[in-house]
């Protein structure tokens, strides 16, 4: 029987479909687990404060992973984007960030909506798969011009939200840190706090004072919920000291400069303000908001204080956004429109000065000495008759020394060709808090990939977030038209990284950098023509002083601190900028309104020769300080 | 050290053969001063871009070479000169050739710096185009006279260059294609010779104009003295 079973086979039958079974089972349970393995985990990425963004301009970008499973250890932020077409040229712009967690915040600029953005977590092995990949749809997102942000609740202003006048309402815990986050913000409005979970932390208060600083506008009207988001940063932008809460109404002392506006809210009872002047004229350094009230009888009226700070505007209006009807915010805008927001990025326009950039090479006398002195040599050596045989040759070979000698130091540093040239004009706006936007125009001389330095990296590199590697942004400004040709940059945010620019020879590329300095320059005019300085840094070539429009030359600034005495007064309208500083001197003049207040700005200028990557450059640098004086009482 | 009947005897360095060197530092010393670019600013940048845009020294400098090798081939013949003391003493005579234009050699480490290694690979390339040249010439005047010896040597010139000219992308060890890649000059947009080259007229003309010029002029005295 067993004999004529083995023989039929179905004792191995058995056994064998019971070992099939088992590994096939098996199996399975190893393709459940390895399946999602092989798989890319998927990436969420997020853009833009309010989810949108404006072509061009830095937004925030959030990106991040599953926590578990995730290996990070040497991996890499890879966010892709490109822009253009064959037809108006292309470029491919990356950033390229370590990746020390499983989520990573940033801020870089998104310059079209066209292709969608393409976001991957690499590993070590930079030529495998993707640990995560995502793409975004950037279409939707897109937002033609900078926009409004609400925080808190202001539904007068909500409900403003159109296609020309776009206004976002958003969580404070969605707030940047990092104030080139809010480049493609014109106007906060910051209106009444609902809970202590309103408060905004530190570091995002000192990013909008930043922002401020770099021409954004503020408006806040949290009436009777101010204490909910009081903080220092706040007191130190208001235009108003020592605020207090009088009858619901926010009340205080008015800052020097400031203007006090009222918006009757019976039709017809017309629009009043009047202007806080500078702390010399009244001799007082304040004056009370309610002393300047009762000093008309407007009825009841919405009354605003408004003041420049750096090259933006902070009001802080009376009374809670929520009481406040859509005439109030009609009359509101007109005040903003004396105030237009422009991105810092388009600060410096009018540079082009690199155009003015001598192009080195070793020079045409000196080449044709060289070329007659070999020639003349060789001449009156072989056919002079005055040597023969091996003296003829020791004399050439005499003679080609010094010719060789002569051109290697005709061809030092300052007569080499280099690769790039660069126009970098730095501009640093100081006081409380400082900004820098920095704009290197670059000329490529030859084909080659210039690793430009990020200028932050040399007032201190620093870490933010508790992550990721940035002291600020780079922005490389691409043309609407690139000329068919490509414009291909990567931003490596490591500590020895820059943005990588690929340029060929007569390529013409502009970057901007915008960051924050950690040691501004500080200036108290005190009011008896005297100002005092606070240089932290290195000596600075050239001061000026404006006092109401008028010009004062300081000389030179030294470094640390100074006080220096106004004199020789130049009336405004008459050339007070070098040459050098000509269209920046202009720009300035349009920017802060050197018109009103008490301005300092210094400045220098050098040239140095650096190397970028693997190509050299010259490097010619105009550094510019500009701060708006404290007032001293 | 050379003993002065061993300089004219071993070397042939007498004046018929450094007549020949004056002409080729000449047209050396005139492509190191063309090949400055005349642009003094970024604005003035798009000025006689043609003369920017070509590393025209190396271009006229290894034409110049090869049609001194030829000459000095031609002269060999004349002298007798053969076997490995002649291509020794040919090659003597090369490096002397090189070591003459030194000085706009370094000139050009000016203009495209951080090419050393480069320079020294082209200077090899260089000897090696006279060693070649050269030696054919010298080996073909002796066997089929100067008259063949002629033809082919600018023969082969004439091709080993004209192909650069219509197939410049396809053949990349042409003189012009080497100096253009190892001297990092971007690849020029104009009017080329064929479809598949790259090469501006412009270049063409000054590269090879030059030297051309001269080595009718050397054509012309070799036919005096013989």
């Amino acid at each position: 029987m067993e004999r004529s079973r083995r023989r039929r086979g179905t004792l191995y039958d058995r056994g064998r479909a019971r070992r099939l079974a088992w590994v096939s089972a098996v199996s399975i349970l190893f393709l459940m687990i390895a399946t999602p393995c092989g798989q890319a985990t998927p990436l969420s990425v997020r853009v833009g404060l309010g989810g949108v963004f404006v072509p061009g301009l830095p937004t925030t970008l959030h990106l991040s992973v599953e926590p578990y499973g995730t290996q990070v250890d040497g991996a890499l932020w890879v966010v892709e984007q490109q822009v253009g077409d064959p037809w108006r040229g292309e470029a491919v712009m990356q950033y390229r960030f370590p990746a020390e967690d499983t989520d990573l915040d940033a801020v870089i600029p998104i310059y079209d909506f066209t292709y969608p953005l393409t976001a991957r977590l690499v590993g070590e092995d930079r030529n495998a798969a993707p640990l995560a990949e995502a793409t975004l749809n950037l279409r939707p997102l897109r937002k033609a011009k900078p926009y409004s942000l609400v925080i808190g609740s202001w539904p007068a202003v909500s409900d403003l939200d159109s296609e020309a006048e776009p206004v976002l309402d958003v969580a404070v815990s969605d707030l940047s840190d990092r104030w080139w986050g809010y480049a493609g913000i014109d106007t906060i409005w910051m209106g009444t706090a609902s809970s202590a979970s309103s408060a905004i932390p530190t570091l995002i208060w000192e990013a909008i004072e930043r922002w401020v600083v770099a021409g954004g506008r503020l408006i806040v009207a949290t009436g009777t919920s101010f204490y909910l988001i009081d903080s220092p940063e706040l007191r130190e932008l208001l235009p108003i000291r020592s605020p207090t809460l009088v009858e619901d109404r926010l009340r205080g002392d008015l800052k020097p400069g400031s203007e006090l506006h009222r918006i009757p809210l019976q039709e017809g009872s017309g629009y009043e303000s009047e202007t806080q002047p500078l702390v010399e004229e009244t001799g007082a350094s304040e004056t009370s908001w309610e002393i300047a009230t009762s000093r008309g009888a407007f009825g009841d009226a919405v009354e605003l204080v408004v003041q420049r700070y750096g090259a933006g505007l902070v009001a802080v209006v009376d009374r809670r956004a929520d009481e406040l009807s859509d005439q109030t915010i009609t009359d509101l805008q007109v005040i903003l429109d004396d105030h237009p927001y422009e991105p810092p990025l388009g600060w410096l326009s009018g540079a082009g000065e690199i155009r003015s950039m001598t192009l080195q090479r070793p020079g045409y006398p000196t080449t044709v000495l060289i070329g007659l002195l070999t020639l003349g040599g060789f001449v009156w050596i072989v056919f002079g008759g005055f040597f023969a045989g091996t003296r003829r040759l020791l004399a050439i070979g005499v003679l080609v020394v010094i010719a060789s000698v002569w051109s290697g130091f005709h061809v030092n540093v300052r007569n080499r060709s280099m690769s790039l040239y660069a126009e970098k004009t730095i501009l640093y706006i100081d006081g409380a808090v400082g900004i820098a936007v920095d704009r290197v125009e670059l000329f490529a001389m030859a084909t080659c990939d210039g690793m430009i330095p990020p200028p932050w990296a040399g007032r201190g590199s620093q870490r933010r977030g508790g992550s990721t590697y940035e002291g600020g942004v780079a922005v490389a400004q691409l043309p609407l038209e690139l000329g068919g040709q490509r414009w291909d940059a990567t931003w490596v945010a490591e500590p020895e990284g820059g943005l990588l620019v690929q340029s060929d020879r007569g390529d013409r590329r502009d970057v901007v950098f915008l960051s924050d300095t950690e040691a501004p320059l500080q200036a108290v005019y005190t009011g008896d023509e005297r100002v005092t300085v606070s240089n932290p840094g290195s000596a600075l070539a050239w001061a000026i002083a404006v006092v109401d429009g008028e010009f004062y030359d300081l000389g030179g600034l030294p470094r640390g601190e100074s006080s220096i005495q106004l004199e020789g007064a130049v009336p405004p309208g008459e050339a007070v900028w070098g040459t050098s500083f000509d269209t920046i001197g202009t720009e300035l003049e349009s920017r802060f309104q050197l018109s009103e207040g008490a301005w300092l700005i210094a400045g220098t200028s050098g040239s140095t020769y650096e190397r970028w990557g693997e190509a050299t450059a010259k490097v010619r640098t105009t550094e510019v300080h500009i701060v708006a004086a404290e007032l001293a009482g | 050290m050379l003993r002065n009947w061993q300089v004219e005897t071993t070397l042939f360095l007498d004046r018929r053969a450094f007549a020949g060197y004056l002409g080729f530092v000449i047209v050396c010393a005139l492509a190191a001063v063309i090949s400055l670019p005349p642009a003094r600013s970024v604005a003035t940048f798009g000025r006689f871009l043609f003369l920017q845009d070509e590393p025209l020294y190396f271009h006229v400098f290894l034409l110049a070479m090869a049609l001194l090798a030829v000459r000095d081939g031609l002269l060999g013949s004349d002298r007798g000169q053969s076997g490995w003391r002649g291509d020794g003493a040919q090659l003597a005579r090369g490096i002397l050739a090189m070591i003459l234009v030194l000085p706009f050699a370094i000139l050009q480490l000016g203009l495209h710096p951080g090419t050393l290694g480069q320079t020294l690979l082209y200077l090899l390339l260089a000897l090696a185009i006279w060693w070649a040249v050269g030696g054919m010439a010298r080996w073909l005047a002796g066997a089929f006279g100067r008259g063949w010896a002629r033809l082919a040597s600018y023969g082969w010139i004439a091709g080993y260059w004209g192909v650069a000219l219509v197939a410049d992308r396809k053949f990349p060890i042409s003189p012009i294609r080497v100096a253009r890649t190892w001297f990092g000059v971007a690849g020029a947009s104009g009017a080329g010779l064929g479809p598949e080259t790259a090469i501006p007229w412009s270049t063409v003309l000054i590269a090879l104009g030059l030297p051309i010029l001269w080595g009718v002029v050397i054509l012309a005295s070799l036919h005096r003295s013989s």
